[in-house]
């Protein structure tokens, strides 16, 4: 069974040989090359060689085709400062005050350079690896891109206060995300991540997230083209698992805030799980340590089917070791769910759980 | 002689409103209660214990984020409403500043202002973005007592232990107070970078400064 046979029958809720297992990485494929954050990200090949070199290296099921946020952000006006040891990020919003973001256009995905830098990427990795691999495209959501577009606090006060202005944005975030996932579909990724923390109850409250986020995430996800899976970026998911699977999102990724058992046995086959590696922690794990929370993850995952090993945030930080990675890779490959069962295997540990 | 004990069961009707987003039910319980016990009562009795509970309970996962961001918003316009300006309802002259350390997300920033000028504790607003050398020659220029610090990137949080050894080697001893998602996801984190206190949601903000400036617990 390769990757991506794999991961669709884990998709499919069937029964694939093993958990399929996603190393969600972004910078070390820079580190893999010797390349500064920067001059990476500066070419379309230096990240296709670092995803190459990545799955070579960890034999995971996924290629990551995701850059930083900030590519987005830059390709709505947001200025961008790139640091040595982490993730560029955003400096300012791309616009403040009403008439600004009345004022706000759509990039062209085809024209802007970071995104068809990305598209390119994309195309590469696609001719090198066929459909052996899944090719994992990323879309920051439409009702979580104005975190960066307008700021989180005139976000907020947009969402509770100016519902007329919060849909005028909504329809140019719909019309510029759907272009985008497609683009990406188009150019070779099996799948979207739809990346949409706001939607999280930790965010927002749920009846705020049906009015506005839930209603933008069933209109998006319609117009792509493909396969989706949304993410919460660490958010908690639990109290939105049901209204998440009626915008048709094939997959979620979840916290580590919350119980892997719990998740798995309310999505009950209705929407794949994918989580949930606590990847701030992971930075200081020792190999041994990443191996055991590696086991009882997926031993609390449960049988194979409706479920991928992954991070809880959908990037694992730039400080998490090569070999903590490698550690991780090693005990996904080798778990083989109903087999590998520890001490407790009547009740495995969740590790995915909050003190 | 009005009846402190009342103030108990005003809390839980204010936490609601706050909750709801109810600008005019808080406004009235808080003046209601103010005109009753006085500003720093009002403060120190329901307003803080209100807010408290508000960030305990986006702790365990029960409210929002949006709800604590708008509790503390709406909580510092009727303070200043109530006040014209924040002046120290707490003696003492401690002197407080916050910061977004070398990262630009600033809604943990604005939620710790906004419950800590409501809270009575005026602190210096520093910005974000801002890197070692400024921040050591700020707090050295403001005699600050405490810097709060907020980041949300994890590599930022990481770097504190480097603001933390250029404060000591300037000779500075004020306390550092670190929040955000980082230290929520790692709890060892804040120790290992070398801050004096976490705060693990931003009404934590309320007790820390009452007991680095010396006035115990605000509960």
């Amino acid at each position: 069974m390769n990757s991506t046979q794999r991961v669709i029958q884990a998709l499919g809720h069937s029964n694939p040989d093993r958990h399929p297992f996603f190393l969600l990485l972004t910078l070390h494929g820079a580190r893999l090359l010797g390349m500064s954050p920067e001059k990476y990200f500066s070419r379309a090949d230096f990240v296709a060689d670092g995803q190459t070199r990545l799955n070579e290296r960890f034999g995971h099921d996924c290629l990551y085709a995701f850059y930083h946020a900030a590519l987005e952000g830059l390709a709505w006006g947001c200025p961008v400062e790139f640091r040595s040891d982490g993730p560029p990020v955003t400096t300012r919003p791309a616009a403040v005050g009403a008439g600004a973001i009345r004022s706000l256009e759509c990039p062209s995905v085809r024209n802007d350079p970071g995104l068809s830098k990305a598209l390119e990427t994309i195309s590469i990795l696609k001719g090198r690896f066929g459909d052996s691999v899944p090719i994992v495209g990323v879309a920051i959501s439409p009702f979580s891109l104005p975190v960066m577009q307008v700021g989180f606090e005139a976000y907020l006060d947009m969402i509770f206060e100016d519902r007329d202005l919060f849909w005028d944005l909504m329809d140019k975030n719909t019309a510029y995300t759907s272009e985008w996932a497609a683009a990406q579909l188009e150019a070779g990724a099996t799948a979207i991540c739809y990346f949409d923390p706001v939607a999280s109850p930790s965010i927002i409250p749920r009846e705020t997230y049906i009015e506005t986020g839930w209603e933008v995430a069933r209109k998006t996800l319609s117009l792509i083209p493909g396969p989706t899976a949304t993410h919460m970026a660490s958010g908690r998911a639990l109290p939105i698992l049901d209204d998440l699977v009626a915008t048709k999102t094939a997959a979620v990724g979840v916290s580590c805030l919350e119980k892997l058992a719990e998740l798995r046995a309310r999505a009950n086959g209705k929407i794949a799980i994918i989580g949930n590696l606590n990847g701030v922690e992971m930075c200081r794990w020792t190999p041994a340590e990443a191996a055991e929370i590696t086991r009882r993850t997926l031993e609390s995952a449960g049988p194979a089917g409706g479920f991928i090993l992954s991070d809880n945030h959908g990037e694992i930080p730039f400080h998490v070791s090569f070999e903590v990675l490698d550690a991780i890779a090693s005990a996904a490959r080798s778990f083989i769910p109903g087999r590998n069962a520890g001490p407790n295997s009547a009740a495995p540990s969740d590790p995915g759980e909050a003190d | 002689m009005p009846d402190v004990n009342q103030l108990p069961s005003a809390v839980a009707e204010l936490e609601s409103a706050f909750v709801a987003m109810n600008s005019s039910e808080a406004e009235k319980i808080l003046k209601k209660s103010m005109d009753r016990f006085g500003l720093l009562k009002m403060t120190d009795s329901l307003l803080a214990p209100a807010l408290e509970k508000i960030g305990e309970a986006w702790q365990k996962g029960e409210l929002s984020l949006a709800q604590v961001y708008m509790s503390g918003r709406i909580a510092e316009k009727i303070t200043l409403k109530f006040t014209n300006s924040i002046k120290s309802q707490h003696s003492g002259h401690y002197r407080l500043g916050m910061t977004v350390f070398e990262d630009f997300h600033t809604l943990g920033k604005t939620i710790v202002l906004s419950i800590l000028c409501a809270g009575g504790y005026p602190v210096i607003d520093l910005g974000q973005g801002r890197t070692i050398d400024e921040l050591v020659s700020e707090t050295a220029e403001r005699n600050l007592d405490a810097l709060f610090v907020s980041v949300l990137m994890h590599r930022s949080a990481l770097r504190i232990e480097n603001l933390v050894a250029a404060l000591r080697s300037a000779g500075l001893k004020t306390r550092l107070v670190v929040g955000g998602a980082p230290f929520l996801f790692d709890r060892l984190l804040w120790t290992r970078v070398g801050a004096d206190e976490m705060g693990a949601n931003a009404s934590d903000a309320l007790g820390i400064a009452a007991r680095l400036s010396g006035k115990g617990s605000s509960q």
